[in-house]
């Protein structure tokens, strides 16, 4: 097996794979799955299972956030108790380095919760259609359409408070 | 700023960024790992011979060195603590792409071969990068195992795990974490952290399908095609053999495949892998196995080790430090649901009662938010009852208001800003205000009706509130509660499915092990099929083939107008939707037909149905709103040309049981004092259960012939040593009934048993010691 066309592979594309789940999910989040989207990568590229590519990268990291806005929704719903009423912090200062309209993109993303993050993202970052993001959110095309006007409102919110600091 | 500027801010998060260097050299240096690893095709390996029990040798699994990326930050306070415990689920289950949990741990197994020792070193790998994982096999211990991931299984026989990471997921605990279960209890230790817990088996989070011991027989009778292969090739040195099994597309699924390589000696296990449309997604292996190792004494030792500390799941309190009794509450302003302002400063010279809620919030909702709004109106003039939506968005909290029908004034506070001065972080929360805005009391969790209605009488005749800002704990459980099998009958074979409810306060505060449950009627291999908490019964068919109905709404568990039926697999998932609304579904004696019965959102029984068993021909028996809304049953009459129900009568409990004509014309009396019916397949034979509530037959089984005649008492009245029973069914001969009953006369419902009853001679044996609506 070729683990030098594999580590060309990697450094090619880490920033944009981690990149994607980093400015989706935050710091956290963007670590654990970026691991496991090049995990699944290496054993696809060992077992020659899948033609492992850029587009193939991301289409696993996708996957992953999506099964992770959908298991984080869950949690959210059980662990009531835990959450912050007055804000929430932005779980991590992983944007510090980005330019202040970028970071404080992400940091109003990471204070909705997790349904209409999920939404926004999906539709607006990845720019999939309506359709697709109720298929991959596993909810009807009204739903997503109701998340998506209010996450957006709740978006404007708080990236205006957060601008205006 | 319009929508379309927030498209655009959002879209421009789309760019690269790379993690720090050190970062991304550790992941790397993962998954290059993963890259070297051996290969795991089998292909062209030597063919070892399969004697009985021949053992192969181990060789010592390659511990990777205990390294790797710290990808999650070591957590400080209680509250990131309980997250982390969540995270590892979530990780466990999402690497694995959406593998639902089947087949909890359970004591028994039943599969050929089951209860032979081993030790395996087992490798999951996530090979699609698309579509939802298919339904996994029921094993003894569910579960999924991240891809890429490396354990160590090792089975003790009788009960007895331990599971150890080799390469393990962040918040897994590191390499060298592990769980050991020895039946009644569990240890989990996490390595990276040095603590251990210990607890009854619940959800094992770090498992596979693979290096259990399966019953391929069993798992084909969940396939809607199957396909064998008498050998299977070598996998871990072993000879196999091999099942394809293919599940049909469905609502709710696509189609998938799922193929087992088991070992051809033992049963165990060896490899899984599951394809969706037809590709390959995911795959777990046994790399190495050896059978009736030689255990090292501690390997099933839940005695923690030595220095390891127990871990400590206290929580922040959510009282800040700004609400003390006896001093004056900060004020604020919001805006009210429906236009206008509400003020704490106006709301002075009355007391007051603030509940903070969010529409998201389960405990909030539902009793919390109606039993505030009840007295609301009570009291309305003497004392301010105010319902504080916080972070929650209007148009939810609105949407919960209409939905639960609530005149209490609501404040809206959708970010929390509004509330901040009284630094509360957790909902729901009462604040008791008296006329002078001085705290009275804090409440941190629901009230009670009667709580609340004292401390509001306290609050308004100016007394000292009996009210504590967060209960104290409930006592530890005492008496774990358990479904444990009983005699049965012996040589008697087949399947019985019953479920175990929850039910608040039946338990204390002992966790019940809730769901469907499936056994065999000699009482051996009692499994629980999921952790379904609102298992409402099966049907089973003369020709094996299983109905459940399957509660689909928001809200309000048992409500008639969320009740789906579902023809279903073995693992009761899903296959056909056979109606949108039904309840107390009944197989047809020839198995073509299922009759059940629709309720309205109170649950009371508002019609009786029928629909072919692929899902055609619905069509409304009767109107008739006297069936029994609580334990309906229905039956079918020998021929299946009309159904039995039983009715409750106007004005008593007693019931009767009536006979419906499927040409819709009015039901005739056939059988007073009588519920529960149910019709022998073999001879015709009517088993129904002696209603007279005041009476001592009460709870009796008794015979009748199939036109009501002839009727008979099967079973003594209840004692000590007999208990009164509930439901029925009969073995698919006619032998043999199963019911559910209860010794005690309270019957407790949640608590009742499952009893075998012969129908010839009328002893009764326990099948299993708790259980609802069992069904053969």
């Amino acid at each position: 097996m070729d683990e030098e066309a594999f580590r060309a592979l990697y450094d090619r594309t880490l920033p944009r794979v981690y990149g994607y789940l980093a400015h989706r999910g935050g710091n956290a989040v963007a670590l654990d799955l970026t691991q496991e989207t090049y995990m699944a990568a290496a054993h696809a590229f060992h077992a020659a299972a899948a033609d492992v590519t850029l587009p193939w990268l991301l289409a696993v990291a996708r996957n992953k956030l999506v099964d992770h806005y959908r298991r984080a929704e869950r949690e959210e719903r059980r662990m009531v108790r835990l959450r912050r009423l007055t804000s929430r912090d932005p779980d991590e200062d992983f944007l510090g380095q980005e330019p202040p309209e970028i970071s404080n993109a992400g940091r109003a993303l990471a204070a909705l919760p997790v349904a209409q993050r999920a939404a926004l993202v999906l539709h607006h970052i990845d720019d999939l259609p309506v359709r697709e993001v109720a298929h991959l959110l596993g909810r009807s095309e009204e739903a997503v359409e109701s998340l998506l006007a209010r996450g957006r409102r709740a978006f404007r919110s708080h990236y205006e408070e957060l601008s205006d600091d | 700023m319009t929508d379309d500027d927030v498209g655009a801010i959002l879209a421009a998060l789309d760019r690269p960024l790379a993690p720090p260097a050190e970062v991304a050299e550790q992941m790397w240096a993962r998954a290059a790992a993963a890259l070297r690893a051996p290969a795991l095709d089998v292909a062209g390996q030597p063919l070892l011979p399969a004697p009985g029990g021949e053992l192969v040798d181990l060789v010592e699994p390659a511990h990777q060195p205990a390294h790797g990326p710290r990808r999650r930050r070591r957590l400080q306070s209680p509250r990131s603590r309980l997250l982390a415990a969540a995270a590892v689920v979530v990780v466990a289950a999402l690497v694995a792409g959406l593998l639902t949990t089947l087949g909890r741990q359970t004591d028994r197994v039943t599969a050929a071969g089951s209860g032979t020792p081993f030790r395996a070193r087992v490798q999951a790998s996530n090979l699609s990068p698309s579509g939802p994982a298919p339904q996994p096999v029921p094993v003894p211990r569910g579960g999924a195992l991240a891809p890429g991931f490396e354990q160590i299984i090792s089975h003790g026989g009788d009960g007895r795990w331990r599971v150890e990471w080799v390469e393990a997921p962040a918040g897994m605990g590191g390499p060298g974490s592990y769980e050991v279960w020895d039946r009644d209890r569990r240890l989990i230790y996490r390595a990276d952290a040095n603590t251990y817990r210990i607890e009854d088996p619940g959800d094992p989070v770090t498992n596979t399908p693979v290096a259990s011991y399966v019953d391929l027989d069993e798992v084909a009778e969940d396939c809607d095609r199957v396909e064998r292969v008498d050998s299977g090739g070598a996998v871990a040195n072993r000879a196999t053999r091999l099942l394809r099994c293919f599940r049909d597309a469905t609502e709710t699924q696509p189609a998938t495949g799922e193929a087992l390589w088991v070992d051809a000696v033992t049963g165990l296990l060896l490899r899984r892998e599951t394809t969706v449309g037809g590709e390959v997604h995911g795959r777990d292996e046994v790399l190495e196995v050896e059978y009736s190792p030689d255990f090292d004494p501690d390997t099933f030792s839940v005695t923690p080790p030595e220095g390891a500390q127990r871990e400590q799941e206290e929580e922040d309190s959510a009282l800040g430090s700004v609400l003390v009794k006896g001093r004056e509450a900060p004020g604020w302003e919001a805006p009210r649901l429906g236009g206008g302002q509400i003020s704490t400063s106006e709301l002075r010279g009355r007391p007051a009662i603030f509940l903070l809620w969010s529409s998201w919030c389960e405990p909030c909702v539902g009793d919390t938010l109606l039993t505030f709004d009840r007295m609301a109106s009570a009291w309305s003039g003497q004392v301010s009852l105010i319902a504080v939506a916080v972070n929650d968005d209007e148009a939810d909290a609105a949407a919960k208001v209409s939905e639960l029908g609530m005149t209490v004034p609501v404040a809206l506070d959708p970010k929390g800003d509004r509330v901040k001065p009284w630094d509360l972080s957790a909902v729901p929360a009462y604040v008791f205000l008296d006329g002078n805005g001085v705290v009275g009391a804090v409440r941190l969790s629901p009230l009670a009706p009667e709580e609340l209605a004292a401390a509001i009488d306290d609050l308004a005749a100016g007394r000292p509130l009996d009210v504590v800002a967060e209960p104290p704990p409930p006592p530890p459980c005492e008496q774990p509660v358990k479904v444990e099998a009983g005699p049965g009958a012996p040589g008697v074979s087949g399947r019985v499915y019953f479920g175990v409810v929850y039910a608040k306060g039946a338990y204390g505060s002992c966790p019940v092990p809730t769901g469907p449950y499936v056994i065999t009627p000699n009482g051996s291999g009692v499994r629980r099929i999921s952790d379904d908490d609102d298992f409402r019964g099966v049907a089973v068919s003369s020709t094996g083939e299983l109905v459940r109905e399957i509660w689909t709404g928001p809200e309000r568990r048992g409500a008639g107008e969320s009740q789906e039926l579902w023809l279903v697999r073995r693992s009761l998932q899903h296959r056909i939707k056979l109606v949108d609304r039904g309840s107390d579904p009944v197989w047809s004696h020839d198995g073509q037909r299922i009759a059940f019965v629709r309720k309205d959102t109170t649950g009371t029984v508002v019609a009786v149905a029928v629909v072919n068993r692929d899902g055609t021909g619905e069509r409304t028996v009767s109107t008739d709103q006297n069936v029994r809304s609580i334990t309906s049953r229905l039956a079918w009459e020998p021929g299946d040309g009309a159904l039995i129900a039983d009715l409750a009568s106007a004005g008593g409990d007693a019931s009767t049981i009536a006979r419906y004509a499927l040409d819709g014309s009015p039901p005739t009396t056939l059988l007073l004092n009588a519920s529960t019916p149910a019709v022998s397949s073999r001879d015709a034979t009517l088993a129904f259960i002696h209603s007279d509530p005041q009476g001592a037959d009460h709870g009796r089984i008794e015979l009748a012939r199939p036109d009501g005649k002839g009727r008979r008492f099967l079973t003594p009245p209840r004692s000590a040593a007999v208990p009164a029973f509930y439901e029925l069914d009969f073995s698919p001969d006619g032998a043999w009934l199963v019911a559910s009953g209860s010794p005690d006369a309270a019957d407790p419902y949640p608590r009742r048993r499952i009893y075998l009853v012969e129908v010839a001679t009328g002893v009764i044996t326990e099948l299993a010691s708790l259980g609802v609506r069992p069904s053969w």
